[in-house]
């Protein structure tokens, strides 16, 4: 750029000489030319960058993991200049990564009409995906001037953590919401509240079940099956305080989230209504939320993922500790973390009223726990190494 | 390119695939846009050249050649790679041309070489001889169809199949050249399309820059850096090239159209400037690599202020006439004042230098002596010329350093006041340093004053006459510390009486002068009589010797003038006033050359040999520079009102002196150089200088020269006799002659200039309303006629320029929801509530459905958008109603 400015000072000043040298007309046209076609570039350029608009188009703000999406990026130029060469800076970064990463674009823009880029990303890793438009940089023809257009334009796009299988059983409690209506559709239980099912008596079956008035008028003895209460205290503890930055710290968040996602969906799938308890650091507040199906844990994961922040500031969870009701108890508790802070797992292990407690310690490999494992005796910690939920949650009892 | 440095940890990985798609779909113009740059840059090249000169050639030949070449070079270059081999091949076939017909291509080129020379030398004179001029047509139309054949390839293959300035423009260029270098006039529209194309071809090749050929469209990816292919369907390369031919033609057509209507002429000044670049340029010289680079900084009007004292340097001295300082004196004086900037006391290798620091700190005492007593040999010749004309009024001159800021100049015999710094014996300048304006107060003296003082003896003072008590101090302080007191009465002492003083022996400021120049001046004696001792300075001394011999005998300041005399006067018999002396040879004593062999030269070298010959007569002298102003500057025409004169000094006043030093009295000026007085100056041989290299406008100059020195004698034979009446006629017959010629000239060129702002005024209104009608008709012409299905569409776009006109932007919204906000927001305010849905209904289905809206649909889009124009128009202020008449052409 500079090269080309100093160059067509040059071209002017050697036209000026040649003004002074050639005595015809020719060279006071030549001179004004020279002088007034940068004059005319900076001008249409300035018109054309007032006549640019620049905006970000995606057809869904959620992607699946390792799945390309689509960004488009939108350039109107409402100007009679085209531009012959634009660069775009497109910066994009997993807002669990500090690590910022771009690409840039060179196209034309034509004028009078609209155009579209679309280029595809795809992330490994679940999370918040930011893409921003640092700036368009558009240059004269001769690219002696340019300007920046669009600058700060920015989408954020979820990347959807996946869920994994995992093997584990879930306890049958008393602690139940005894005030709660909501009951397994597929399994029967013992709450006399409200009747699961109708059935033919079969030897074996309760005499105080069976339905008198029905079987009267069936001539048959038809037996009550009542429903199972599924509304019990499951806690899931989502511990998001990991701060070190790293080329391990994209794969921790990546298993913290998909280990409670797994966690969940197991949940789900043995009918356990369960809660979340994560740090929202956009309210800065601790988020209680309740997962009844697959909406609520669809809702609840687009909560977490757009609930960071850039600053990334969270709050410990011995500050949730210390403000919860912990006279309240649970049917089971599980912290899944990164951090195995021995404070908070001695809290859980002496404070925490639960039938079940686990504690899911996302580490690089098993080494990392050796020293942690056996002295909490009421706690069960399950190791997982990043990647391999699977694998490593085995026969969790929740 | 930049490239990543750090490991990619983010896992988001971008995908090569990128692609772009525009909204309104438009057919894809590059390949003709291309071979549009191309055909102008072809034909304006050829075009160019062939009008500057008056060839004998057949021109229906030449035509045709361009035409064929043209089709057969733009369908080669059109079917790119493919098409590779037919351009080897008609390589192969020009080779094979070229040998079948070099013969006449040689002649050819001979034939166009002679054409070239003769009309480049404005003679008939033939470069190449013994040519037979029957064959010229033919040979010069044979040679011209080989040049077109080997244009048209460079410049269609590089243009629109491979876009590359620079080799085009190095075949290109040299066309023009040859006569822009020659200062053959090009015909505008032709050289100004060369450059339009050039400039074009630029910018292609500025777009495209670091970008990848190869492929059809779309990007190529390089690490993280994504750029369109060369041949990508949307770029807009050459629209961008084409808005940059319309750009230049449009300022060529702007810049001729003021030239043509406001009368443009070159001015004067400008055409001196080129002659004085000339001469700067052709005078450079790499024995003096410096100073002329200084001569060709200054010929562009950028001073560098490079002085050297080296000698015989320069061939011949240019004047440019330009106000060097401009002096006012309170005062007309009647004879000239030397304004000294410098003064070289050591004349070595052609050069003046000043005297050694070695030589100065030998009389270290003297010089503190002159600081403790406020008294230094400058200020000599005022006060003894005071004590002899003590009535004589002071004069005051103002000097403005015009072109000269880092100089300084002074006036011989300047009187302190306190504010004169003193640059050891040799000059004077003022304290202060910063301002390009200074003055001093000075008596006027020349070489005649120091005769006075030839009388002077030895006598004897007594302390107690010195009425002043500081300077009889002073005075006693100076006898006791030279040992200058009588032995038995101490109030006495012996110094120098000037005898023709007034009551001397009570002035303690002379009796302390006269002491202080008696001990100056053996300093003097000692330093400022060397004379190199080389053989070309024996020479000298021999051809002078009958004159020099005499110098023994001169003892008083009246023979030392009369013996000047005799040597000036010698000089001017054996030598001759030339400003264009030529140079001294490298090997050549300057001053020898000057004396003996070359008999020319000007101020320096008088001046020099003034020097020389005076020190070998005995007579301290140095070679002094600055500028001169004689008394015919005192006139009417530099009269003030105040009484006052203020005298621009051209650079044609610069000059070179000898100043000598007077016993008694000090350093005076002495004028050796031929046809300067204290009166005029007049250099008869000046007209007669460089005339060959001067072309006409410097002629002129000369010539104006002349008549002034021809006014300037015939003022100074009548200037005894001519009365105020005389000169008050002539005052008002000039003045009247003046104002005559503002009528006559001021009264058309003002018009005129009204005119041209009218004409360019009335030429802009008439392109807005070209441009208006233009779109107008376009706009018209699209909304019925045509497919509906096109129509429909035309009018949905033009609707939206209406909305964004009133800051309403569809964005990404999908139509259905914009056509629901608009309503919501506009509807009943600028149409009838569902109005717009509806057209957006028609327009939706003109689009994607099968079925064509019929004539009623579009005759209800069109009065919808013509009535929200109107409405729209109607609620704009007086600025929005411009915008949407004149910029934007809504309505």
């Amino acid at each position: 750029m500079i090269i080309i400015k100093i160059c067509f000072l040059l071209l002017i000043i050697i036209c000026a000489i040649f003004y002074i040298l050639y005595i015809w007309n020719f060279s006071l046209v030549l001179l004004v030319t020279i002088i007034a076609i940068p004059i005319i570039m900076f001008f249409s350029l300035l018109i054309a960058k007032k006549k640019i608009n620049v905006d970000f188009a995606v057809k869904s703000h959620t992607a699946s993991k390792g799945e390309p999406f689509n960004v488009q990026l939108c350039i109107t130029n409402n100007s009679f200049f085209p531009i012959g060469k634009a660069e775009a800076i497109i910066e994009y970064y997993n807002i669990f990564n500090t690590q910022i990463n771009n690409i840039e674009l060179h196209f034309p823009i034509q004028s009078n009409n609209s155009q579209k880029i679309t280029f595809q990303l795809s992330s490994k890793f679940c999370g918040q995906l930011k893409i921003r438009c640092a700036y368009i940089t558009i240059y004269d023809p001769l690219r002696i001037f340019k300007f920046k257009v669009g600058k700060n334009i920015n989408e954020n796009i979820a990347v959807l953590p996946e869920g994994h299988d995992i093997y584990g059983f879930v306890n049958q409690t008393n602690r139940i919401n005894e005030e709660s209506n909501i009951f397994s559709e597929f399994s029967s239980g013992d709450d006399p509240s409200e009747v699961f099912d109708l059935h033919e008596y079969i030897e074996g079956d309760r005499i105080n079940r069976i339905h008198w008035k029905l079987s009267s008028k069936k001539d048959n003895f038809i037996v009550k099956d009542y429903s199972m209460p599924i509304d019990s205290p499951i806690t899931i503890f989502l511990d998001i305080s990991y701060s070190e930055f790293s080329e391990y710290t994209l794969p921790i968040y990546d298993t913290l989230i998909e280990s409670f996602v797994s966690l969940s969906q197991f949940l789900l799938q043995n009918e356990r209504i369960h809660t979340l308890i994560y740090y929202n650091q956009k309210q800065k507040q601790f988020n209680e939320i309740s997962i009844t199906d697959i909406d609520t844990l669809s809702a609840a994961i687009n909560n977490l993922i757009f609930s960071f922040n850039d600053d990334f500031y969270f709050e410990m969870p011995r500050t949730y500790f210390s403000s919860c009701n912990k006279e309240s108890g649970f049917a089971s508790f599980t912290f899944i973390t990164a951090v195995p802070d021995k404070n908070i797992l001695s809290y859980i292990d002496d404070e925490i009223d639960s039938d079940v407690k686990n504690v899911i310690l996302v580490v690089k490999n098993y080494d990392s726990t050796e020293n942690i494992s056996d002295n909490f005796a009421s706690i069960n910690i399950m190791p997982v190494v990043i990647g391999k939920i699977s694998s490593s949650v085995r026969d969790i009892e929740l | 390119m930049k490239k990543k440095s750090n490991k990619d940890f983010s896992g988001i990985v971008v995908c090569d695939s990128i692609t772009m798609s525009v909204k309104k779909k438009k057919k894809n113009y590059r390949k003709a846009e291309s071979v549009i740059i191309a055909i102008i840059g072809f034909i304006s090249v050829i075009m160019s050249f062939l009008e500057m000169f008056d060839f004998n050639y057949n021109c229906y030949s030449i035509i045709k050649a361009a035409i064929i070449f043209s089709i057969i070079y733009i369908l080669i270059s059109l079917a790119g790679k493919k098409s590779i081999w037919i351009s080897a091949i008609s390589v192969i076939i020009m080779v094979c041309t070229v040998y079948k017909y070099i013969k006449p291509i040689i002649k050819g080129f001979k034939f166009t070489y002679n054409v070239i020379y003769s009309e480049s030398t404005k003679s008939t004179i033939n470069y190449y001889k013994f040519l037979d001029y029957n064959r010229e047509k033919y040979c010069t139309t044979i040679f011209f169809i080989f040049c077109i054949w080997l244009l048209a390839f460079v410049i269609y293959f590089f243009t629109i199949y491979r876009p590359n300035f620079f080799i085009t423009f190095i075949f290109s260029f040299p066309i023009i050249e040859i006569g822009l270098y020659n200062g053959i006039d090009i015909p505008i529209f032709w050289g100004m399309l060369t450059i339009a194309y050039w400039i074009a071809l630029l910018a292609i090749c500025c777009i495209d820059l670091g970008e990848y050929s190869g492929g059809s469209g779309g990007f190529v990816r390089k690490e993280n850096f994504f750029f369109p292919k060369r041949h990508m369907k949307f770029k807009v390369t050459e629209k961008c090239a084409m808005q940059i031919i319309i750009s230049v033609a449009l300022t060529t057509a702007t810049t001729l159209a003021v030239i043509k209507l406001a009368g443009y002429q070159r001015s004067d000044e400008l055409n001196q400037k080129r002659i004085d670049i000339k001469e700067a340029v052709n005078a450079f010289s790499l024995d003096d690599a410096a100073s002329s680079i200084s001569a060709i900084t200054e010929s562009f009007g950028f001073t560098l202020s490079y002085e050297t004292n080296k000698l015989g340097t320069h061939d011949h001295l240019k004047y440019r006439n330009v106000t060097d300082i401009i002096v006012t004196v309170n005062e007309k004086y009647e004879s000239a004042i030397y304004l000294k900037g410098y003064a070289g006391a050591i004349y070595k290798n052609n050069e003046w230098t000043g005297l050694s620091d070695k030589a100065y700190s030998n009389a270290k005492s003297l010089f503190n002596e002159f600081e403790n007593y406020s008294i230094y040999p400058q200020d000599f010749p005022y006060i003894f010329n005071q004590s002899v004309f003590s009535d004589t009024p002071n004069m005051t001159i103002w000097i403005d350093t015009k072109r000269k800021k880092n100089k300084s100049y002074a006036p011989y015999a300047t009187d302190d006041y306190g504010d004169l710094k003193y640059n050891n014996d040799t000059s004077v300048s003022s304290k202060n340093n910063n301002s390009s304006k200074y003055s001093y107060k000075f008596c006027g003296i020349n070489e005649t004053n120091g005769i006075l003082f030839d009388s002077g003896t030895e006598s004897r003072f007594s302390l107690d006459d010195i009425s002043d008590e500081s300077w009889h101090e002073k005075v006693r302080t100076y006898c006791t510390e030279h040992d200058l007191l009588d032995e038995y009465n101490q109030n006495y002492f012996n110094g120098f009486d000037c005898n023709r003083a007034t009551n001397m022996k009570n002035n303690g400021q002379l009796i302390m002068t006269a002491l202080l120049e008696k001990e100056y001046n053996d300093f003097v004696y000692d330093n400022y009589l060397q004379v190199p001792d080389t053989e070309e300075m024996d020479e000298i001394y021999t051809a002078f010797s009958d004159i020099l011999k005499s110098s023994d005998k001169t003892e008083t300041n009246t023979q030392k003038l009369q013996l000047l005399t005799q040597i000036k006067d010698r000089i001017n018999s054996m030598t001759e006033y030339s400003l264009n002396p030529g140079k001294t040879p490298s090997n050549r004593d300057f001053i020898n050359y000057f004396l003996l062999e070359n008999h020319k030269g000007y101020c320096t070298h008088y001046a020099s040999a003034g020097v020389i010959l005076s020190r070998m007569a005995g007579i301290p002298a140095r070679y002094a520079t600055g500028y001169i102003v004689v008394g015919d500057d005192f006139n009417n025409d530099t009269l003030n009102n105040d009484g006052s004169y203020t005298i621009n000094v051209q650079d044609n006043r610069s000059h070179a002196w000898t100043e000598i030093y007077l016993d008694g009295f000090g350093w005076v000026p002495f004028e050796f150089t031929a046809g300067y007085s204290n009166m005029a100056i007049n250099t008869e041989t000046t007209t007669s200088v460089s005339t060959t290299s001067l072309s006409q406008t410097e002629t002129v100059t000369v010539s104006n020269n002349t008549q002034t020195n021809t006014s300037r004698s015939t003022q100074q034979q009548s200037a005894s006799k001519d009365t105020d009446v005389t000169s008050t006629i002539t005052v008002t017959t000039e003045n009247n002659s003046g104002n005559n010629t503002s009528l006559v000239t001021h009264s058309p060129k003002t018009l005129s200039k009204i005119l041209t702002v009218l004409s360019i005024i009335l030429f802009i209104a008439l392109l807005i309303y070209l441009r208006r009608l233009i779109i107008l008709k376009r706009r018209n012409k699209r909304f019925r006629q045509g497919k509906i299905q096109q129509r429909i569409i035309y009018i949905y776009e033009y609707t939206e320029k209406l909305l964004r006109f009133i800051k309403f932007n569809r964005g990404n919204l999908q139509y259905t929801e914009f056509s629901e906000y608009i309503e919501n927001t506009l509807g009943g305010l600028y149409f009838e509530n569902g109005q717009f849905r509806k057209l957006i209904e028609i327009a939706l289905k003109s689009n994607f459905d099968n079925k064509n809206p019929d004539e009623k649909c579009t005759a209800f889009a069109i009065e919808f958008s013509e009535k929200f124009s109107k409405n729209i128009f109607k609620k704009q202020n007086l600025i929005g109603k411009i915008k949407m008449l004149i910029i934007k052409v809504l309505i």
